[in-house]
């Protein structure tokens, strides 16, 4: 699944966790810190994963979840959110990747099926 | 090591404001709003944390979250934050420092969640975040 992560959405997600850091917000913060432009949160694109899930599985409940994160991914950009089943089947494998094919994020989700509504 | 401890209330809103923030479809479970299992970490905002400083730049290295329980609405968690690693290694820039932190949640007595964090600065490891 392909989302494009907006700077508006970034904003959203920077004032609903507090997490207002100015690397994701400021392109001159963002610049002295490196990177040609603003990046989106590690934890955005963690909490997008889990989200696109459970829209698709509605009584699943999320018992773990794990995510190492690789590489920035530059606001207004898209990322690629990939899932699929793990070689012991019982966890969720989760990739997220940028338009070049570069992965961002990856990690896993353990669901119990069935629990929510 | 180092630790901080703080009484969280879960409300209904608190829930729904984050849950839009990252388009989570709301859920529940016995007609409670369940939290959404990434939402633990902006539970940091509401500690004061004396070893990170706010003009520091972290990078989010990786998150984990595991729950006993579904995390809901009106829940009182009584929550710990520790820092309970920091070690340095030399990666492709220079030198990173990794700091590892534990945040452990209990409703009552029971354990609802706990969550491992671990946040990278580039640069030698600063002074005031050594710990014993």
């Amino acid at each position: 699944m392909k989302i494009r992560i907006t700077a508006e959405a970034v904003q959203q997600y920077a004032f609903a966790s507090k997490d207002m850091a100015a690397i994701h917000l400021d392109s001159d913060a963002a610049a002295e810190a490196g990177y040609e432009r603003p990046i989106v949160h590690g934890m955005f694109l963690m909490g997008l994963a889990q989200s696109l899930y459970i829209s698709e599985h509605q009584t699943a409940w999320i018992t773990s979840c794990a995510m190492r994160f690789h590489s920035p991914l530059f606001v207004d950009s898209a990322a690629t959110f990939d899932f699929g089943a793990t070689y012991n089947g019982d966890d969720i494998r989760v990739t997220v990747m940028a338009e070049s094919g570069e992965t961002i994020a990856s990690g896993r989700l353990t669901v119990r099926e069935g629990t929510c509504r | 090591m180092r630790k901080v401890r703080r009484r969280i209330q879960v409300t209904e809103e608190w829930i729904t404001r984050y849950a839009r923030s990252i388009g989570a479809p709301m859920q529940t479970i016995g007609g409670e709003l369940i939290a959404p299992a990434t939402m633990p970490v902006i539970f940091w905002q509401e500690f004061d944390i004396p070893w990170l400083k706010e003009e520091d730049a972290w990078i989010h290295g990786s998150q984990r979250f595991s729950y006993e329980a579904p995390m809901t609405a009106g829940m009182n968690l009584d929550c710990e934050l520790s820092l309970t690693k920091a070690e340095t290694k030399e990666g492709r820039q220079g030198k990173l420092t990794l700091y590892t932190h534990n945040l452990v949640c209990y409703n009552g007595n029971d354990l609802i969640v706990t969550a491992e964090t671990v946040l990278i600065q580039a640069g030698e490891r600063h002074e005031n975040t050594n710990h014993g």
